[in-house]
C-alpha cells in the first residue's frame, strides 16, 4: 500500500537531513561545476560564441565592426547565454512500483523529493514529470525553495498507472510535448513490458538531446526466486499468470536472468556515457542522494 | 477368501480425504511478483521436465490409494479356504501370583501376560476357540469355549491379581483335561515360572509357556512376624528377615513401627544371597499393631515385599475356677498373677459341668466323674482317673523332678520341704514331674485334649505356700494354658521364593518355549499386521511431505 500522506511519505528526520544535502549540494556546484553548465543558445554575455550573418531586424548594436573592416562583411558577434538549467525529474508510475516493503514507489517519490529540494535550492528550476500516469499533470517547471512544500503535497497525491504501461510509450509521450532541454533524471525499477523497453525508453529521451542520468530502484526480493515449492506467479502489472517450480535450479536460472538484465543496463549507460546508480530499497533515501552528489552527473 | 471383519472395508471411504488433500496439495500458491520477466523466460525451463517428474504427484496419490486398501485389508482380517479348515482350541492360562507384580517387564509381568493374551485372542480366526483360566486356588474358568472375541477380552479384563504366591498345578491339570476334549488342543501358560512349589516335568509337557521374567532386581521383606513369649505374661517376640537379590550390595533403612510410632531403625547393608535377620522382645497386653518398611533401598522391582504388617492380638484372661474352701494362700496367688479371671465355688456340688478352655484346681475336694476339662488336683484324697490311692507318705523330701519340665520352670520345686503326703500309683500315661526316692510327689498328664496334675501333699502341711514356688508354678499351668489362644498369623508376605523372582522350573521342562524368555522375543514379532501397515503409511507420508517440501523429487 503506497503512503497517501505527507508526513508518512517525508517524515521531519528525512526533511532535517535533506536540509543538510542541499548545503553539500551547493560546495559541489560552486566548486567545480559553474562553467560547465551552459547553454545553446546564444545571448548577453562576455563570453564569445560565434559570427553569424546580419540580417534585417537584427540588433544594430551588435555588429562586429572590426570584424567587417576585415572582411567587407557584417556580421553579428554572438556570446554565450547563461541560464538556469532545466532538472526533469521523471518518476515511473507504473504498476510494477507498487512493490515490496518499502514500496519502490514510495522509495522512488522520496527520493525524487530529495533531489527536487537540492535542484530548488541551487536556484536551478525542477519539474516532475510521473511517466506512466497521464492523467495526473505534470508539475511544471519552476524555481525557488517557496515551491518545495507544494512539491511535496504534487507528489504524495501523485497515482500511479492503473493500467499496464509500456516505458517507451511514457517517454515518448513526454518527448512529444516539447520540454525544455536539460537535465533528465529517471527513477525508475525499469522493469518495462518486455526486456527491451526500458532501453528504447532510454533511447527516446536520449535522442531528445536531453542530458539523461539513471537511477534503478530494486527491491532485495526481487534479485531471488525465493522459497522452493510450486507456484502460480503473477506480475502485479500485466495481472499475467505463470506457472512455476521453484526448485534449486530454477532458483539459480532466475538469479542468473535477473543478474544478466542489470548488467545489460549498467552497460547501456556505460556505453552512451549515462550515468547510473544502482540502488536497493534497503540503503536510505538520503544516503542514494548522497551518493548521486559525489559520483557526479546528476547534480550540476 | 473370507473375512473375519468385513464392515472394515467401510474404511475405504477415507479414500476421499486421500484425494481431497491430495487436489489441495496440489493446488499451487500464487505470489505476487513486481514483474514476471524473468519468470516468462524461466518457463519453457520449468515445463520441461523429465517423466518421473511428472508422474511423481500421481506415484504419491497411487501409493497413498495402496496403502489405504492395504491397511483395510489387514483390518478386514482375510481368512484363506485353507486356513478354516483345521480350527484351534486354545486353553489361556494366567498365572496371577504376586510375583507378576514385577515391574522388570514394562509395564509389569501381569500386563505383559494381559497383553499377550489379548495378543492372542486377536490373532484368532472365526473358526477357532478359546478358554481362559486363571490359576488362582483354586483356578476359576473366566470363560467357558467362545470363538468371540469380544466376549474373551471381557472375561480377560477380570482377571486380577492374587495378591499372594499359587499353585499353578491345579490349573495345569484343569487346562489338560479341557485341551484333551478338543481336537487340536492347546495350553498356553502364561506365567513367570515362580512358584514355591513348582509343577513336575510331564505336567508342562507339551505346554506353550513363553516365560515373562526380566533381571528379577529386588530387595524385600521375606518375614515379619510376631507372637507371644513364654517367658512371662504379655511378652512378645518380633522377627524380621530381609533378603536382596541383584548383581551387587545394596543399603538401607529397615524401619519398625509399633502402633504407628517409630520403634527401631536398623541400617542394613545386603549382600546378595545372605539374609538378615533380627528380632525384638517386648511386653504388651493390649492388641499392638507392627509395621515394617524398607527405605533407601535401591529401586526395586517388586514393591509388594517391601512393607509388612503384623498384629498381636491382646492377651486372653485365662478363666480358673477355685473349687475349695477359702484359703488365702489360693486366693492370693491367684490374684496376683496377670491376666487371671478367677472365681470360687464352694461346696463342690454347684460345680457347673467342664467349660472348655478353664482351668479348674481342685482342693479339699474330687472333680465330678468324667470331667473333661484341664484340672489341678491338691492333695486328692481318693483314688480316680489321676491314679490308685495307696497310703501316706512321712516326712517325704523331693528327691527328683524333671529339670526340662515347663511345668516347674524356675519353681526352685526342690527346695520345698513336706510334712506328709499321699501315695499314688499314676494312671497309665501319666508322667511324674517330681518324687520322693521314687513315690510320685507331682504328677499329671498336661498335653493333649484333657490335661490334668495331681499334687499328693496338704499345702498346710509344708511350706510350699510360704515359697515363691507356689506362684510360680501356679502361672506356669496358666500360660501353658494361654499358648493356643494367643498365636498371631504372620505378615502376609510373597516369601523368599517370590521376593527372589527366580523362575522355579527347571530349564530343561518340557515347555514349547523355554530357551528365551517373553522378554527377550524380538520387538517386532508381537504387533499385528495392521499396525505395520499404519506404521509404513505414516512413514511414507512423512517422507513424502519432507521430499516434498525440499523438492528432493524435482
Amino acid at each position: 500500500m503506497i503512503a497517501t500522506d505527507v508526513d508518512q511519505l517525508f517524515d521531519p528526520a528525512f526533511l532535517g537531513r535533506l536540509e543538510s544535502l542541499s548545503l553539500l549540494a551547493r560546495q559541489l556546484v560552486r566548486s567545480r561545476l559553474r562553467s560547465v553548465r551552459r547553454s545553446v543558445q546564444r545571448g548577453a554575455s562576455v563570453e564569445f560564441a560565434e559570427y553569424r550573418p546580419f540580417v534585417a531586424g537584427d540588433d544594430w548594436r551588435y555588429i562586429d565592426w572590426n570584424a567587417f573592416a576585415r572582411w567587407r562583411q557584417l556580421v553579428l558577434k554572438l556570446f554565450v547565454e547563461e541560464e538556469d538549467l532545466h532538472v526533469h525529474l521523471l518518476l515511473d508510475c507504473t504498476v510494477s512500483m507498487d512493490w515490496g516493503q518499502p514500496v519502490k514507489f514510495d522509495y522512488a517519490r522520496q527520493l525524487v523529493a530529495g533531489l527536487a529540494y537540492i535542484t530548488l535550492a541551487n536556484l536551478d528550476r525542477a519539474a516532475v514529470i510521473p511517466l506512466g500516469a497521464e492523467d495526473y499533470q505534470l508539475w511544471p517547471p519552476g524555481r525557488g525553495r517557496h515551491r518545495f512544500l507544494q512539491l511535496l503535497r504534487y507528489l504524495t497525491r501523485c497515482p500511479l498507472a492503473d493500467t499496464a504501461t509500456s516505458l517507451e510509450d511514457a517517454a515518448r509521450r513526454w518527448v512529444a510535448t516539447q520540454p525544455r532541454r536539460g537535465l533528465a533524471i529517471w527513477v525508475s525499477d525499469l522493469f518495462g513490458a518486455d526486456l527491451g523497453d526500458a532501453l528504447r525508453a532510454l533511447d527516446r529521451v536520449r535522442y531528445s538531446r536531453h542530458e539523461l542520468a539513471v537511477i534503478q530502484i530494486r527491491h532485495p526480493g526481487e534479485a531471488q526466486a525465493g522459497e522452493v515449492g510450486e507456484y502460480e506467479v503473477e506480475d502485479c502489472e500485466t495481472g499475467a499468470v505463470e506457472k512455476v517450480i521453484v526448485d534449486a535450479g530454477a532458483a539459480r536460472r532466475y538469479r542468473e536472468r535477473f543478474a544478466e538484465y542489470q548488467e545489460s543496463i549498467q552497460r547501456y549507460c556505460h556505453t552512451h556515457q549515462i550515468p547510473l546508480l544502482q540502488v536497493s530499497t534497503e540503503i536510505a533515501v538520503t544516503d542514494v542522494i548522497t551518493r548521486s552528489l559525489m559520483a557526479g552527473g546528476f547534480v550540476k | 477368501m473370507s473375512f473375519l471383519q468385513p464392515i472394515a472395508w467401510s474404511a475405504l471411504a477415507l479414500a476421499i480425504p486421500i484425494v481431497a488433500f491430495y487436489l489441495l496439495k496440489t493446488r499451487l500458491r500464487r505470489r505476487l511478483v513486481s514483474t514476471s520477466l524473468f519468470w516468462h523466460q524461466l518457463a519453457p525451463q520449468v515445463y520441461n521436465t523429465s517423466l518421473w517428474r511428472k508422474l511423481r504427484r500421481w506415484l504419491s496419490l497411487l501409493l497413498q490409494l495402496l496403502f489405504l486398501t492395504a491397511l483395510v485389508m489387514a483390518l478386514a482380517q482375510p481368512i484363506a479356504a485353507w486356513q478354516s479348515l483345521q480350527p484351534a482350541s486354545l486353553v489361556l492360562v494366567l498365572d496371577p501370583s504376586v510375583t507378576m507384580e514385577a515391574t522388570d517387564v514394562a509395564p509389569s509381568r501381569w500386563q505383559h501376560a494381559l497383553q499377550l493374551a489379548a495378543q492372542r485372542i486377536d490373532q484368532m480366526r472365526g473358526v477357532d476357540e478359546a478358554t481362559l483360566i486363571l490359576a488362582a486356588d483354586p483356578p476359576q474358568v473366566l470363560t467357558s469355549w467362545a470363538s468371540s472375541k469380544r466376549l474373551l477380552h471381557r472375561a480377560l479384563a477380570q482377571a486380577q491379581l492374587s495378591g499372594h504366591s499359587t499353585d499353578v498345578r491345579p490349573a495345569l491339570a484343569l487346562a489338560r483335561n479341557l485341551a484333551q476334549g478338543r481336537p487340536h488342543g492347546h495350553i498356553l501358560l502364561l506365567s513367570d515360572g515362580v512358584w514355591p512349589e513348582p509343577p513336575k516335568k510331564e505336567q508342562l509337557a507339551g505346554i506353550e509357556a513363553p516365560w515373562i521374567s526380566g533381571d528379577g532386581v529386588n530387595t524385600g521383606l521375606t518375614l515379619f512376624a510376631v507372637r507371644r513369649a513364654f517367658s512371662g505374661p504379655g511378652e512378645f517376640q518380633l522377627a524380621a528377615r530381609v533378603e536382596a537379590h541383584g548383581p551387587s550390595p545394596v543399603s538401607g533403612n529397615l524401619e519398625i513401627y509399633r502402633d504407628g510410632r517409630l520403634m527401631d531403625v536398623q541400617a542394613l547393608e545386603l549382600t546378595p544371597g545372605q539374609p538378615w535377620d533380627r528380632t525384638w522382645d517386648g511386653r504388651a497386653g493390649q492388641t499392638t499393631r507392627f509395621e515394617a518398611k524398607l527405605a533407601g533401598f535401591p529401586p526395586d522391582r517388586l514393591t509388594r515385599d517391601d512393607h509388612a504388617e503384623a498384629v498381636l492380638p491382646a492377651q486372653t484372661p485365662v478363666k480358673v475356677e477355685l473349687v475349695a474352701p477359702a484359703n488365702g494362700f489360693l486366693d492370693a496367688a491367684l490374684s496376683s498373677l496377670d491376666s487371671v479371671a478367677w472365681k470360687r465355688t464352694w461346696p463342690a456340688q454347684q460345680l457347673g459341668p467342664a467349660q472348655p478352655g478353664m482351668l479348674y484346681v481342685f482342693y479339699r475336694c474330687l472333680p465330678p466323674p468324667d470331667f473333661a476339662a484341664a484340672t489341678v488336683l491338691i492333695d486328692p484324697a481318693a483314688s480316680g482317673p489321676w491314679g490308685e490311692l495307696r497310703g501316706p507318705i512321712d516326712q517325704p523330701l523331693i528327691s527328683d523332678f524333671q529339670h526340662d519340665s515347663e511345668l516347674l520352670r524356675h519353681t526352685g520345686i526342690e527346695k520345698i520341704g513336706l510334712q506328709k503326703a499321699r501315695e499314688f500309683i499314676p494312671a497309665p500315661g501319666a508322667e511324674v514331674l517330681a518324687e520322693s526316692f521314687g513315690k510320685p510327689i507331682i504328677f499329671g498328664q498336661w498335653h493333649g485334649d484333657r490335661r490334668w496334675l495331681a499334687l499328693t501333699f496338704d499345702l498346710e502341711s509344708s511350706d510350699f505356700v510360704l515359697r515363691t514356688a507356689f506362684p510360680i508354678l501356679l502361672g506356669n499351668i496358666i500360660e501353658s494354658l494361654r499358648r493356643e489362644a494367643d498365636v498371631a498369623p504372620p505378615a502376609p508376605l510373597p516369601g523368599p521364593i517370590a521376593s527372589a523372582l527366580k523362575r522355579t522350573v527347571p530349564d530343561n521342562a518340557p515347555v514349547s518355549i523355554t530357551s528365551r524368555d517373553a522378554a527377550s522375543v524380538a520387538w517386532w514379532s508381537g504387533y499385528p499386521l495392521w499396525w505395520w501397515a499404519v506404521s509404513f503409511g505414516a512413514c511414507w507420508l512423512l517422507a513424502e511431505w519432507w521430499s516434498y517440501s525440499r523438492r528432493i523429487t524435482e
